[in-house]
């Protein structure tokens, strides 16, 4: 049955809104700065729209504007120096589907993510938000703190470590997984 | 993998993550996740984690996409995570939260109108406003589409442009929680401030436009006067004053960024000057020299997807960048394209339904030479080119050659114009450089198309 435009505008808006922190991930994880991740999903958003018509309603959303971003990732890669992986094309591939299947729970991680950040110690989350925040740098943080850069680092690899063993041990106690 | 394999892979995804892996480094990561599926399960699940962490505490973050979109949202995603982790030590964003919070409580005052409602769409469950509906304190105007222009009773115009959500404080403030807004601010009320997810605005008697992504980035831009502006999410409240022709942006951090005026619409249908007569434009990428930029279509850059009339429903996504109906079109942000090595060719558009149009595009150079300019410098390279498809029974083919553009100033930022004769059906512009000694610093910051619908 035909949609009218305003329908298929809202359609769009809604499904974008709600999958946008997915797809976003799937772009993040794959380059370096989140400015250029950023820009990519402006980028992309605008593809999806125009190619909205041709989205399976029955499908996942996720999945297929990921294929959508995944193509102009790759696309770029070819056009800017800066963004090229330093993989090979067959192991950027395969690394672009694992980060598929994981997002297949990603609502459950970034629910995890909650419970497991008050797990933490202050201290501990007081770096870590330090960290994300701004995204500041280890030099910064170490000077602010006045602790050793190293010491920084190995606290920051710690809490990194202790939220992703929490996030999955979560997901296997819910038997999400 | 080794005990030693692990250490190195932890070592390797944490330098990943930072963005300080080299080279060599990033070999040898793809070498352990390219013979251990476990290993590249393990740097997806942290970069993952990454993406996750910096969503959670990024200043720039919402917890939802444009408040307009109400849709089957699970409570989820809807949950505002971060502010628990605002309250856990960032003084100035809990200001304003608990400002926001304040405000909504106090009493309803009136103050203000709207003067003008054009092409709007308003969310189900917001108030439809129309010119001359009373204003009070504490209410959100929250727009899906199209423009609304405010009088406040204390002098101070604004225009909100859809999508657009839209908190009025108190006839003192106001908070942009996404959407592109403009003010006018009268000498009498300086000191009005605009509150965003990110940035603190405060005028000093001026006119100036902000503009807040559906992910809560900020940027302002200053028309006239001078502004004060600041991050919220920077605890010792550095402030960055702005001037007239300066641009800041606040997200992840905070830089200086070029000055687009043209992402804000500053009269509505005063002397004709409705927004409704842009029909094309954009602003473009820059290509590092010697990468293959030619590639770059006009699709890329947006140009077709208007020529097509399928250019609308983007501004929905994009952050209000592009207009819809009879509006205008300005695709991405304010980026640059080097000419040095290259010709930029559009995609033609439809121009049957407008009159009056004419084509502009904006242009500087960041040469050294402008520094100290000589006098009467001629920056005799650039090159456009306008070729148009005439109606059936039309004259002769357009083209229109410019070149010679006087620049005397880095920061000078001349504004090219040609006019398209009436009867042309659609038009392409092609831009390039005749001679790439001199061109390597040249760049077209902006390119738009406005006529008047027939």
């Amino acid at each position: 049955m035909a949609m009218s435009q305003d329908e298929q505008t809202r359609e769009f808006v809604q499904l974008f809104a709600r999958h946008q922190r997915r797809i976003y991930a799937f772009i993040r994880a794959q380059v370096r700065d989140a400015s250029d991740a950023d820009d990519i999903l402006q980028e992309t958003s605008a593809v999806l729209w125009e190619r909205f018509a041709e989205f399976d309603r029955q499908a996942d959303f996720t999945r297929w504007a990921c294929g959508i971003a995944r193509r102009k990732l790759f696309a770029l890669y070819r056009l800017k120096q800066r963004l090229r992986p330093l993989w090979p094309d067959e192991l950027a591939e395969r690394y672009a589907d694992q980060l598929l299947e994981l997002l297949g729970e990603e609502d459950a991680r970034t629910q995890a993510l909650g419970r497991c950040l008050e797990k933490l110690e202050p201290e501990q989350r007081e770096l870590i938000r330090l960290r994300y925040q701004g995204e500041a740098d280890v030099r910064a943080i170490a000077a602010r703190l006045r602790r050793t850069e190293s010491a920084v680092y190995k606290a920051l690899t710690k809490i990194h470590d202790l939220l992703l063993h929490c996030i999955e041990r979560t997901l296997v106690a819910e038997g999400t997984r | 993998m080794t005990p030693e394999q692990r250490h190195l892979l932890t070592d390797l995804i944490t330098a990943a993550r930072d963005g300080t892996l080299d080279a060599a480094g990033w070999e040898q990561l793809g070498k352990l996740a390219g013979q251990d599926a476990e290993a590249l399960r393990l740097y997806a699940l942290h970069r993952l984690l990454q993406a996750r962490l910096e969503r959670e505490f990024g200043t720039g973050v919402l917890p939802v996409a444009p408040g307009a979109v109400r849709g089957p949202t699970t409570s989820r995603e809807c949950r505002p995570l971060h502010w628990r982790w605002v309250a856990v030590g960032l003084a100035a964003a809990l200001l304003v939260v608990l400002g926001g919070l304040w405000f909504l409580g106090s009493s309803k005052e009136s103050i203000g109108h709207v003067s003008e409602a054009l092409d709007c769409r308003w969310p189900e469950h917001a108030t439809t406003r129309t010119a001359g509906s009373r204003l009070a304190s504490g209410e959100t105007v929250e727009l899906l589409d199209g423009f609304v222009e405010l009088h406040l009773d204390n002098g101070v115009r604004l225009i909100v442009q859809g999508p657009a959500s839209l908190q009025l404080e108190s006839a003192q403030r106001c908070y942009l929680a996404h959407g592109v807004l403009t003010a006018q601010v009268p000498r009498e009320a300086a000191g009005w401030a605009v509150g965003t997810p990110s940035a603190e605005v405060i005028d000093r008697g001026t006119a100036f436009g902000v503009a807040v992504t559906a992910e809560g980035r900020a940027e302002v831009h200053v028309f006239e006067g001078a502004v004060e502006s600041r991050s919220v999410a920077n605890a010792s409240g550095k402030r960055y004053p702005l001037k007239s022709g300066q641009a800041q942006v606040f997200g992840r951090g905070t830089a200086a960024i070029d000055f687009d005026r043209f992402r804000f619409v500053t009269a509505l249908d005063d002397a004709g000057q409705r927004p409704a007569n842009l029909i094309a434009g954009t602003s473009f990428e820059m290509i590092s020299p010697g990468s293959t930029s030619q590639s770059a279509t006009a699709s890329e850059l947006g140009f077709e997807a208007v020529s097509q009339g399928k250019g609308l429903p983007v501004a929905h996504v994009i952050g209000g960048q592009a207009r819809s109906g009879r509006q205008a079109f300005l695709f991405r942000q304010g980026k640059q394209w080097s000419l040095a090595e290259h010709e930029l060719r559009f995609a033609p558009v439809d121009i049957r339904s407008f009159k009056n149009v004419q084509v502009s595009f904006a242009w500087r150079t960041l040469s050294k030479d402008f520094d100290a300019p000589a006098e009467n410098v001629l920056w005799d390279c650039l090159t456009a080119r306008l070729s148009g498809e005439q109606l059936p029974g039309g004259g002769n083919q357009l083209v229109f050659h410019v070149t010679g553009v006087a620049m005397r100033q880095q920061r000078d930022y001349p504004v090219v114009t040609i006019p398209v004769p009436d009867g042309t059906a659609s038009i392409a512009l092609t831009l390039y450089c005749r001679n790439t000694d001199v061109t390597e610093d040249v760049f077209i910051d902006d390119v738009w198309i406005t006529g008047a619908r027939r």
